[in-house]
C-alpha cells in the first residue's frame, strides 16, 4: 500500500501537469478557431449590435466611467434620446475599458478596437476553463477535459464570439459557466466564501447580459427541486442565502436592473425560493425539539397557511402593479406565437424565432446524442450537483427549442453532459482494466478525501423528510465506500473484449473527427462572416467581396453634415451611428415601440404623408437596403411587411397590413403590386430608376424572382444621392419645403417640363 | 446658415456703402419690357427707382443678350417683368429661370395684362395664381374712374403690407387675376370691388374666370428665403398717364391718382426696402450664467434672449411686436410662450427675452422663434440642444421623507457591529457551553 501510495502520488502530479497542458491547449484552440473571420476579412467589428457596444466602449474610454455612467445619448432615437447609462449592461464596455486601461498603464498602445474585435475569442479560452471546473465538479476531471474540448469548438458557442462579434454574449457564456461552478461548488461544500464568490459573478453577469435571468431562476429551481427531493441541508441553506443576498444586492447595483429583483415577476421566483428555504430551516430547527407527531400536523398546518399567503400576496401583488406583469419576451418564451400576435417587434427578430430542428444538428453536430446520455449518466449518480446539471439540462433544452438565440445557452451544458457521457465510454473502453482501476481507484480516492474533509462540516445530506432512510439514499451513503469494490466488481464481471474496445474507441474517434471537421467548417463557412461585408464566389471560384455597407455609411460620413439626420428602419440604427458618426432615428435598442412604429409608417406611407412625418422628425436623409440587384434577399422590401404590422399596431387606422396585398392576396412588387405599396416611399426608395438599369423594361429583381413594375417612379419629396456599388444601400436626401409655396410634388411635376404642356392644354379647352 | 447670413449682410452692407440705395439686397434692376418704346411709358416711375439709387438696365423679352443667371449667379437682384405679351423669352429664359433667380434670393415686380404670353401664365400658374383669359379685363360698373373709362379706382387695401392707407385711389386697368388659395406664402394686396368682373367686350357668351371680391388685383408672395413677388394684372398701372390723372369717382374728386404712391410703396417692400426684419442676436443660458450650455438638465431655468431690427427706408429701427414666440419643440411644443420686449437700449434694435424652467423631460428640443406676419420678413431662428436627465450625482438628498430609511439603514449598521462585538467577546460559562454544542451537534447528526 505505502509503495503504491508513492508511485499514486507520482502519477496524480503527471496527471495533474498534463491536465494542465491539454486544458490550456483547448483555450487556446478555442481561441484561434475563432480568428477566422479576421484573416477572412479583416479586424472589423460585426453585425449590428457590437457596433452599439463598440461605441459605448469608445465613449468610456474616451469620457471616462462617470460620464458614461449617466450618458445620454443625443445622436440615437432623434428626438427621443436615449439614457444609455440606465438602458444598457455595462459589463462587456467595462471590461474592455479595463482591459485597456491596464494594457496602457504597462504601454501597450493597443487600439480598443482591438481589444473589442478580440475579447470574444479570449473569453472564449476562458469559457472552456470554466466549463472545465464546472464539469470536474461535477463527474471527473477527464470529462471536465472532454466538455471544455467541445465547448471550445462548438458552433452554437462560436456563432456568438467569433472575433469581432462584440455582443454581451461573448462575455456572459463564460460568466454564466463560472457563476454556476462557483454555485455548483458552494453546495457541495457549503462554503459561505463559494456562494460569495457565485454572488461576485452573479453580479459581473448581471452587469453582462439580461440572461442572467436564467441564473436567478435556475438556482432557485435547483434549490427547490433539491428541497423537494427532501435533500435539505445546511450546506445549501449556507449556499443559497448567501448567494441571494449577495447577489440580489449587488445586481441593484446596475442601474438598468436597479429594482427590478424587488419589483418584477421574474425575479420572483429567486425571492420565494428565498422565504421557502428560511421556513424549511426554520422547521428543522424546530424539529429538533418536537416530537416527530406533532412536528407533522406543525409542517402542514404550516405548509398550507404559507403557500395561501404566497400565492395570494403574489397575485394580489401584481394585479395592483407593485410587481410588475411579466414581459411580453418572456411570455413568448412560454407560448411560441404569443409575440407575432402581439409584439410583432419582437416576432419581426429572426433571432427570436422558434429554432429549426436541423439548426440544433448544426449548432451542436454528434453533441446532440451525446447530450441525453450524459443526463443519463447524471442521473444514475445523483448528488446534488447531478441535479443541477439535469435542470440545466432540461430548462435550457426547452428555451433553445423556444428562440433560436437560446441555443447559445444550450450549448455549454450540452458540452457538459456530453463530456461526462465520453469520459464514462471512454473509462470503460479505452483503458486496459490494469490501469484503468488504478486511474479510478485514484479518483475514488480524491472523491474519499474530498467527502470526508466536507464531512465534518456537513455531515451526510440526506434529511429532509420524517422517514428519510429510503433505500437509494441508504445506497447513497455507502456508494462512497464501497465504489471501489463495486467498480472493481462491475469491470471483472463484464470486462469488454479487446475487439469492442477497439471497434468503439476507433468509431469514437472518427465521431471525434467529423465533429472537429464539422465544427471547423461551419465556423469558417456559416458564423465567420462579419455581415457588413458580404463574400460571394464568382464563376471561377474565386472571393468576390460586396463592400456595400461601408462604402455608403462612409459616403454618409463625408458627405452629410455633422448634424444631420438619418432614417431608416432600426436595424442599421447602430451600424449607421457606429460608422457614420449621425445622428439617427431609431437603432437595434429597440426600448420605444412607438418611435420604430412611426419610422415604419413614414416607410409605409405615401409621399405626401411621409413628407410631413419626415420634416417634423427632422430627417435629412433616408436610407434603405435594396437586394434585388445582387440577390441579398435580407432587404428592406423583404422586411416591409414586419415595419407594415409593427406600425399597425400603433396607427391602426393610417397604415394598414391588407393594403399592402394585391387584389389576389400577395405581396408582389410585379406589374399587380398593389397601389398602397406602390404608394409607399419604401418601394418607391427601393425601385427609383432601378428600371434604367436595364435595357428595354427587362429590369428583374432577383430577390423576389420577378420582373419589376413597368411604369416609371415619380419621386418628388427627396432625391437620389447616392447608390452604392450593387445598389445595396441606397441614400436619398429629403428636399427642403419649396421656396415659393408649391407642394414638392407640383415642384417635380414643374421641373420636369410637364407641367407646361398641360397648362397649355387646358388653356386651349 | 449663420455665415450665409453674415455674408449676405456684408455684401448687402457693401452694396449699401457703394450704391446708396435702401435696398438691402442690392441696387442692380433687370427691366424687362416687351417692346424698347414702352420704356417711355413708364419715364416716372423709373425715375423714382433711379432717384432710389437702383442701376437700372433694360432689354426686351426678344433681346439676344437677354441673361438672368450666368455661371449660377444671379446677374441682378431684382426684376421688374413687364414684358407680359411676349410669349416666348430670348436665350430659353422661361418660369424656370425666374424661379430659379427666386431660390437665389432675386425679388420679381411682375405686371401682366389682357394679353398674357405663356412664360408669364406659366410663371404666374406656379405662385399660385392664374390670370384670366386673352382679352379678358376687369370691370366695375360702380367703382370706377369717370375721367377715363373702364379703369377701376380702387380706394381700399385688403391686406397692408407698405403702406396703411391709400391717400387717393388707385387706378387699374387690365386682367383679373385668380388666387388658387393652396399657396400658404401668397396674399392678395388689392382686391376688386363686390360689383367688379372679368369681361371681354368683343364676345359675351363666355362667363368670366372670377367676380367680386375673389378678383385679385396686386397680388404678393414672400417666398421662405424672403424674396419677395408683387404680381399684377395691369401694366398700365405703372404708367404716366395713370399716374399723372385724375380721379373722379361719384362725387369725390382727386387731382392725381394714387399710383405713384402705392407703386413706390409696393416696389419699395418688394425691393426690400421696407419691413425686412432680421435677427441680431439670439441667445439662451442657464439663468446666472452667460454662454450657451453644452446641454440643460431638466428643470433647469433658463434665460432666452433674441434681438430683432426692423428695417424701414435705410434705417435699422427697433422692432416692436407682442406677439413673438418661443417654442421648445420635440416632436411638439411642450412650452410655447410669448417673449417680453425688454426696454430698448440700442436705438437699432429691440430685444425680447423671457425667463423659463426647460421641461422635465429629457430629449433633443429645438428652440424655435418661428415669427411669420404677413408683410414682414420671416424669422425662423431654431438651435438644437439636449435637456438631459440627471446625472447619478445630481439627484436630491437627505430628504426629510426618507429619513425612516436612513434611521432603518443605520440602527442595522449599527445593531450588526454590536452583535458582532458581543458574539466575539462574548464567554459564557464554558462547561455549560460544551455540552450545549454537543448536544446539538449529536441531533443534528441523528
Amino acid at each position: 500500500m505505502a509503495v503504491s501510495a508513492v508511485s499514486l502520488q507520482h502519477l496524480k502530479k503527471s496527471k495533474d501537469l498534463l491536465c494542465i497542458v491539454i486544458l490550456a491547449l483547448i483555450a487556446i484552440l478555442a481561441f484561434i478557431s475563432r480568428l477566422l473571420s479576421v484573416i477572412r476579412f479583416e479586424s472589423v467589428i460585426h453585425e449590428f449590435d457590437p457596433w452599439f457596444n463598440y461605441r459605448a466602449t469608445q465613449y468610456l474610454v474616451n469620457e471616462g466611467f462617470y460620464k458614461f455612467l449617466t450618458w445620454f445619448d443625443q445622436v440615437s432615437w432623434y428626438p427621443l434620446g436615449r439614457v444609455v447609462g440606465g438602458t444598457l449592461y455595462p459589463g462587456i464596455m467595462i471590461t474592455s475599458g479595463v482591459i485597456y486601461k491596464v494594457l496602457h498603464f504597462f504601454n501597450f498602445n493597443i487600439d480598443i478596437r482591438h481589444i473589442c474585435v478580440f475579447l470574444g475569442p479570449v473569453f472564449s479560452g476562458l469559457t472552456a476553463i470554466a466549463t472545465y471546473l464546472l464539469t470536474s465538479e461535477v463527474c471527473t476531471k477527464s470529462s471536465g477535459l472532454f466538455a471544455a474540448a467541445f465547448v471550445a469548438i462548438a458552433p452554437g458557442y462560436i456563432s456568438r464570439s467569433v472575433a469581432g462579434s462584440y455582443d454581451n454574449e461573448a462575455i456572459s457564456i463564460f460568466l454564466l459557466m463560472i457563476t454556476f461552478y462557483f454555485w455548483v461548488k458552494s453546495v457541495k461544500t457549503g462554503s459561505s466564501f463559494w456562494a460569495a464568490c457565485t454572488a461576485l459573478f452573479y453580479f459581473y453577469m448581471v452587469s453582462a447580459w439580461g440572461g442572467y435571468i436564467f441564473i436567478i431562476n435556475l438556482i432557485p429551481l435547483h434549490v427547490f427541486v433539491l428541497l423537494l427531493m427532501g435533500r435539505y441541508s445546511k450546506r445549501l441553506y449556507v449556499a443559497y442565502s448567501t448567494f441571494y443576498v449577495l447577489g440580489t444586492i449587488g445586481s441593484m447595483q446596475i442601474p438598468f436592473v436597479g429594482f427590478q429583483p424587488a419589483t418584477t415577476a421574474e425575479h420572483m421566483a429567486a425571492l420565494g425560493t428565498f422565504g421557502l428555504l428560511q421556513i424549511v430551516a426554520f422547521l428543522h430547527f424546530c424539529r429538533t425539539y418536537l416530537s416527530s407527531d406533532s412536528f407533522k400536523t406543525l409542517l402542514k398546518r404550516f405548509l398550507i397557511i404559507i403557500s395561501i399567503i404566497g400565492i395570494s400576496g403574489f397575485a394580489i401583488l401584481q394585479k395592483t402593479g407593485i410587481i410588475d406583469p411579466w414581459t411580453g419576451r418572456l411570455y413568448s418564451l412560454f407560448d411560441t406565437g404569443y409575440a407575432k400576435k402581439h409584439i410583432p417587434i419582437i416576432a419581426s427578430v429572426s433571432e427570436h424565432q422558434p429554432t429549426a430542428w436541423p439548426s440544433f444538428f448544426f449548432d451542436l453536430h454528434i453533441l446532440v446524442p451525446l447530450f441525453p446520455v450524459g443526463i443519463y449518466f447524471a442521473f444514475k449518480k445523483l448528488t446534488d450537483e447531478s441535479v443541477f446539471i439535469i435542470l440545466y439540462g432540461i430548462t435550457a433544452s426547452y428555451f433553445a427549442g423556444v428562440m433560436v438565440r437560446l441555443m447559445l445557452t444550450l450549448t455549454p451544458i450540452v458540452c457538459v453532459a456530453a463530456g461526462i457521457a465520453m469520459s464514462y465510454l471512454f473509462d470503460n473502453f479505452l483503458l486496459s482494466s490494469k490501469s484503468k482501476t488504478t486511474v479510478i481507484k485514484v479518483e475514488e480516492s480524491e472523491d474519499i478525501v474530498s467527502s470526508a474533509e466536507s464531512l465534518p462540516e456537513s455531515p451526510a445530506s440526506p434529511k429532509m423528510g420524517s422517514s428519510p432512510t429510503s433505500p437509494k439514499m441508504k445506497s447513497k451513503k455507502t456508494e462512497n465506500k464501497s465504489s471501489i469494490l463495486t467498480k472493481e466488481n462491475e469491470t471483472k464481471d463484464n470486462t469488454p473484449t479487446i475487439e469492442l474496445k477497439l471497434i468503439v474507441t476507433l468509431s469514437m474517434l472518427l465521431i471525434f473527427c467529423m465533429y472537429v471537421w464539422h465544427c471547423t467548417w461551419v465556423t469558417s463557412n456559416a458564423y465567420s462572416s462579419p455581415s457588413i461585408v458580404l463574400a460571394s464566389r464568382n464563376r471561377d471560384g474565386s472571393q468576390h467581396i460586396i463592400d456595400d455597407f461601408r462604402e455608403a455609411y462612409y459616403w454618409l460620413r463625408q458627405n452629410s453634415a455633422e448634424d444631420a439626420k438619418i432614417m431608416s428602419w432600426w436595424d442599421y440604427g447602430y451600424q449607421l451611428a457606429g460608422m457614420t458618426n449621425r445622428t439617427t432615428l431609431v437603432d437595434n435598442n429597440t426600448w420605444n415601440n412607438t418611435h420604430i412604429a412611426t419610422v415604419g409608417r413614414m416607410l409605409a406611407s405615401n409621399e405626401e404623408n411621409a413628407y410631413v412625418l419626415l420634416r417634423r422628425h427632422d430627417v435629412d436623409y433616408a436610407l434603405v437596403m435594396f437586394g434585388g440587384a445582387i440577390g441579398y434577399s435580407g432587404d428592406d422590401i423583404n422586411k416591409f411587411l414586419w415595419m407594415i404590422r409593427i406600425s399597425e399596431g400603433v396607427y391602426p387606422e393610417q397604415v394598414k397590413e391588407e393594403n399592402f396585398y394585391n387584389s389576389r392576396g400577395e405581396y408582389r412588387v410585379d406589374d399587380s403590386v398593389s397601389p398602397t405599396l406602390r404608394d409607399s416611399i419604401m418601394y418607391k426608395m427601393s425601385y427609383y430608376r432601378f428600371k434604367d438599369l436595364y435595357p428595354n423594361n427587362q429590369a428583374y429583381d432577383r430577390v423576389r424572382g420577378t420582373p419589376v413594375y413597368s411604369k416609371p417612379i415619380q419621386l418628388s419629396i427627396m432625391d437620389e444621392v447616392y447608390s452604392s456599388e450593387n445598389l445595396l444601400v441606397r441614400i436619398y436626401k429629403i428636399k427642403k419645403p419649396d421656396n415659393i409655396g408649391r407642394s414638392l410634388q407640383s415642384a417635380a411635376i414643374f421641373n420636369s417640363g410637364r407641367r407646361r404642356k398641360r397648362n397649355r392644354k387646358s388653356r386651349k379647352d | 446658415m449663420k455665415t450665409l447670413f453674415l455674408f449676405t449682410l456684408i455684401l448687402q452692407l457693401a452694396c449699401f456703402i457703394f450704391a446708396k440705395t435702401n435696398s438691402l439686397s442690392g441696387n442692380r434692376v433687370l427691366v424687362i419690357l416687351d417692346k424698347e418704346e414702352d420704356k417711355k411709358e413708364y419715364s416716372i416711375f423709373f425715375k423714382s427707382l433711379k432717384e432710389r439709387g437702383f442701376d437700372l438696365s433694360y432689354t426686351t423679352a426678344s433681346n439676344e443678350k437677354l441673361e438672368i443667371i450666368k455661371y449660377e449667379e444671379s446677374l441682378y437682384d431684382h426684376l421688374i417683368l413687364f414684358a407680359p405679351e411676349t410669349d416666348y423669352y430670348e436665350n430659353d429664359i422661361n418660369a424656370k429661370q425666374f424661379i430659379e433667380f427666386i431660390d437665389k434670393g432675386g425679388n420679381i415686380l411682375l405686371a401682366a395684362n389682357e394679353n398674357t404670353g405663356t412664360i408669364i401664365q406659366d410663371l404666374l400658374y406656379e405662385f399660385g395664381a392664374k390670370v384670366d383669359e386673352p382679352k379678358f379685363t376687369v370691370f366695375d360698373n360702380f367703382v370706377h374712374n369717370s375721367t377715363t373709362p373702364n379703369v377701376l379706382a380702387i380706394e381700399e387695401l385688403e391686406n397692408k403690407i407698405s403702406l396703411d392707407k391709400l391717400e387717393a385711389p388707385v387706378l387699374y386697368y387690365g386682367t383679373a387675376i385668380k388666387s388658387s388659395n393652396k399657396n400658404p406664402y401668397a396674399k392678395p394686396l388689392l382686391v376688386g370691388g363686390p360689383a367688379a368682373y372679368s369681361w371681354d367686350d368683343t364676345v359675351v357668351n363666355k362667363a368670366p374666370l372670377v367676380t367680386g371680391n375673389n378678383i385679385v388685383l396686386v397680388h404678393t408672395l414672400q417666398a421662405i428665403n424672403n424674396s419677395r413677388i408683387v404680381m399684377t394684372g395691369s401694366t398700365k398701372m405703372f404708367t404716366d398717364k395713370y399716374i399723372n390723372s385724375p380721379v373722379k369717382i361719384n362725387d369725390k374728386t382727386y387731382k392725381k391718382s394714387g399710383n405713384l404712391d402705392f407703386i413706390t410703396n409696393i416696389s419699395k417692400w418688394t425691393f426690400q426696402e421696407k419691413k425686412v426684419l432680421k435677427v441680431v442676436s439670439s441667445k439662451h443660458h442657464k439663468v446666472g450664467e452667460t454662454e450657451r450650455p453644452e446641454y440643460y438638465t431638466i428643470k433647469n431655468n433658463m434665460h432666452y434672449e433674441i434681438e430683432i431690427a426692423e428695417y424701414n427706408d435705410g434705417v435699422w429701427q427697433p422692432f416692436n411686436a407682442t406677439d413673438i414666440q418661443l417654442e421648445l419643440i420635440m416632436l411638439d411644443p411642450y412650452i410655447r410662450v410669448t417673449l417680453k420686449q425688454q426696454p430698448i437700449t440700442n436705438p437699432n434694435s429691440s430685444t425680447y427675452a423671457i425667463d423659463l424652467m426647460v421641461p422635465d423631460h429629457c430629449g433633443v428640443f429645438t428652440f424655435k422663434v418661428d415669427y411669420r406676419r404677413y408683410g414682414l420678413s420671416w424669422i425662423k431662428e431654431s438651435d438644437v440642444i439636449a435637456i438631459h436627465p440627471l446625472h447619478y450625482n445630481e439627484f436630491p438628498r437627505y430628504l426629510i421623507q426618507g429619513l425612516p430609511y436612513y434611521f432603518g439603514a443605520f440602527s442595522m449598521l449599527v445593531g450588526f457591529i454590536i452583535i458582532s462585538i458581543l458574539a466575539l467577546y462574548h464567554e459564557d460559562d464554558s462547561s455549560n457551553n460544551k455540552v450545549n454544542k454537543e448536544a446539538s451537534t449529536k441531533k443534528k447528526t441523528n
